[in-house]
């Protein structure tokens, strides 16, 4: 079963592609980290799996292909937006009345412990908590709704690193235990290998990379070698991003197994350096699914 | 799943009243503490009005003048303008249903970006906001229907005795029928405006234009169109002038111990015909009233002479039993258009995002 599937996602505001082409599919069952540049897309695609977003073409289905803000879809899946807006005037206590009331199976008691033990103070008004805290809260609101899907829009932004580290920690605790889908999307890229085992790499509008982190590490290495051969390098696998530094070439490359020339070394590589080199080329692709070497488009440094 | 759907089968449950609530205080509020200020207005004058008109019928006053007549007459007299006043002011409640609940219930969560909350909770956007603007507008239209039942116990002894007519525009629109019709209009189009317009102030403003403009309206121009409307229905009716200040003038309102039609109907049109078929102006009533005290002689009445003369005096009316018939169709036609502008709100609703 997927948790998210896109066919050929495309979204327009005003004339502008905010997506366009996207084709996913998210199996279940995974952390997935969603990451781009300012103006990838990536929350608008987050608000086309929630149902906030129409798609202009293309479908959107979510858990076994629930059309993506249908009835059941939203019964399905929680969403944490951008700042974690909720209703400013109403108080701690009333906003965890408010989305009872919109949900049939809501777990008061689960969203109460949780606000007891960050000491949120249940008479006070919503907007007067700090942003760490409102978005704490509405991860304990989304939480209390027993998703299968839990969807969050740049979940860590607000959270000083301490704060950073008690959410993430509290989330997986909470994937371990109810056993549901996470899709977040962050700009803190180093936070990722901790908490995601699936990433999405999204680019102007268009999907990057797509994968279970563990194979995407696997089949990428970071070689470097003589700069005079990058060229032959190019030739022969696909080079996501490469840089020379005097007569030293150093290039992340897409392997797939293949064993580096004689003369080149093999380093291992982390998310962040995978992450970092598709973003730095933006022209890269590696996408699930069968394809021939010469169907990835690779490009060195120019 | 299934939680979803038995939350859609509840419907209209308690938990959307308090959903409703919860999220809308300061409307319900604001509201509450705008119709207890009118009905304050209107409750401790009506009292004494009442109270002195029910004496003033049990003693038979209308038959007999009596020092207490009188004094009971001037009692209620007295609360005239004021009810005059409350009447006009009553039109500001379907003005603040539109500015202050209807506009600022969906712009402002479009605008503050809480619709990324509520929208995406089970119940779904739609659900949710068709049963905030039900709940809320059914709230208005009842404080509108409970002010309009209080103004039309409160004006019942100044029409009973003649000194108002519930046809001019103030009273008119101010009725247990009109008031809620033009609450319910002006909410439901402050609500589409704030969807259109997406931003809390300007959709306030622009609803305070249209609904201020078109309440202006159902005021003294309103009363002309009506009347030109349902002239061409009516036809005329000769009578015979009582007053000379009728004979040139064209006159439409309300119809009171002066003139010729019936008490409670509303005098739509008048106007004196010459010998030669032809309607006499204002300019030729002066110098014809002249004439008539000159041959007379103050021994013919007016109305001998211009019986002897050819004048006829004609003038339609509309019967005080077709008022309610009124009240209905502007209440259905403001209803009807509520309506399609709650489905176009809703409908547009589906673009956001």
């Amino acid at each position: 079963m997927n948790a998210v599937e896109t066919r050929a996602l495309s979204k327009r505001y005003r004339g502008t592609w905010a997506l366009r082409d996207c084709t996913l599919a998210v199996p279940s069952g995974h952390v997935v980290a969603l990451v781009g540049p300012n103006g990838a897309g990536k929350t608008t695609l987050l608000h086309c799996v929630v149902g906030l977003a129409r798609p202009t073409s293309g479908t959107v289905t979510v858990m076994d292909d629930m059309p993506a803000g249908s009835e059941q879809a939203l019964g399905a899946v929680s969403f944490v937006a951008q700042n974690a807006p909720l209703l400013s005037h109403l108080t701690v206590e009333a906003t965890i009345s408010f989305t009872a009331t919109l949900n049939d199976s809501f777990d008061t008691a689960l969203v109460e412990a949780r606000t007891e033990e960050l000491a949120l103070p249940l008479k006070r008004r919503v907007g007067r908590l700090s942003g760490g805290q409102q978005t704490q809260l509405a991860l304990s609101l989304a939480l209390a709704r027993r998703p299968a899907l839990l969807v969050l829009d740049e979940p860590l932004a607000p959270l000083d690193p301490l704060a950073r580290h008690d959410f993430m920690g509290y989330l997986m605790a909470q994937v371990a235990e109810q056993r549901f889908s996470v899709v977040f999307s962050s700009h803190v890229v180093s936070e990722l290998e901790r908490v995601a085992d699936y990433l999405i790499v999204l680019t102007e509008g268009r999907v990057q990379l797509a994968g279970g982190i563990d194979q995407l590490l696997e089949e990428h290495a970071h070689w470097s070698g003589p700069a005079e051969e990058l060229g032959a390098l190019e030739a022969s696998v696909p080079v996501v991003y490469s840089e020379v530094a005097g007569r030293l070439a150093r290039a992340v490359v897409r392997h797939a197994g293949t064993e580096p020339p004689w003369n080149w070394e093999d380093d291992p590589l982390d998310v962040e350096e995978l992450v970092l080199a598709y973003l730095r080329t933006p022209q890269a692709r590696a996408l699930p699914g069968p394809r021939s070497p010469a169907a990835v488009r690779h490009r060195g440094p120019e | 799943m299934g939680s979803t759907s038995s939350l859609h089968r509840r419907g209209w449950s308690s938990r959307t009243v308090k959903t409703t609530w919860l999220g809308n205080r300061a409307s319900f509020l604001g509201i509450g503490l705008v119709t207890v200020a009118f009905a304050a207005a209107i409750v401790v004058p009506a009292l004494e009005a009442n109270s002195a008109y029910g004496w003033y019928v049990a003693h038979g006053c209308a038959a007999i003048e009596t020092n207490a007549c009188g004094t009971h007459f001037a009692t209620i007299s007295r609360g005239h303008t004021w009810a005059n006043t409350v009447g006009f002011l009553l039109l500001l409640f379907p003005l603040v249903a539109g500015v202050f609940v209807g506009a600022p219930l969906i712009a402002k969560e479009l605008e503050s970006g809480t619709f990324r909350f509520t929208w995406t909770q089970a119940a779904g956007r739609f659900p949710f906001e068709l049963r905030r603007l039900v709940v809320l507008g059914v709230t208005v239209v009842a404080c509108a229907c409970v002010l309009g039942l209080l103004m039309g116990w409160y004006v019942h002894p100044f029409e009973a005795l003649g000194q108002t007519s519930r046809w001019e525009s103030r009273l008119f629109n101010s009725t247990v029928l009109a008031l809620p019709a033009w609450t319910a209009f002006s909410f439901a189009l402050g609500a589409l405006l704030g969807v259109v317009i997406r931003r809390t102030v300007p959709a306030m403003a622009v609803t305070t234009i249209i609904v201020g403009g078109l309440l202006a309206y159902a005021g003294e121009p309103a009363e002309g169109t009506r009347g030109s409307l349902t002239t061409k229905l009516l036809g005329f009716f000769p009578a015979t002038a009582r007053s000379p200040r009728w004979l040139g003038t064209t006159f439409s309102g309300p119809a009171t111990r002066e003139s010729f039609a019936p008490r409670g109907s509303w005098l739509v049109r008048t106007f004196t015909e010459t010998p030669k078929g032809r309607p006499m102006y204002d300019i030729y009533a002066s110098p014809l009233w002249s004439r008539i005290s000159r041959e007379a002689g103050g021994s013919v009445t007016l109305v001998r002479w211009l019986g002897k003369h050819h004048y006829t005096f004609w003038y339609s009316y509309q019967p005080a039993s077709r008022y309610w018939t009124f009240e209905v169709v502007l209440a259905a036609v403001a209803a009807v258009l509520a309506a399609l502008v709650v489905f176009a709100a809703v409908r547009l609703l589906r673009h956001v995002g």
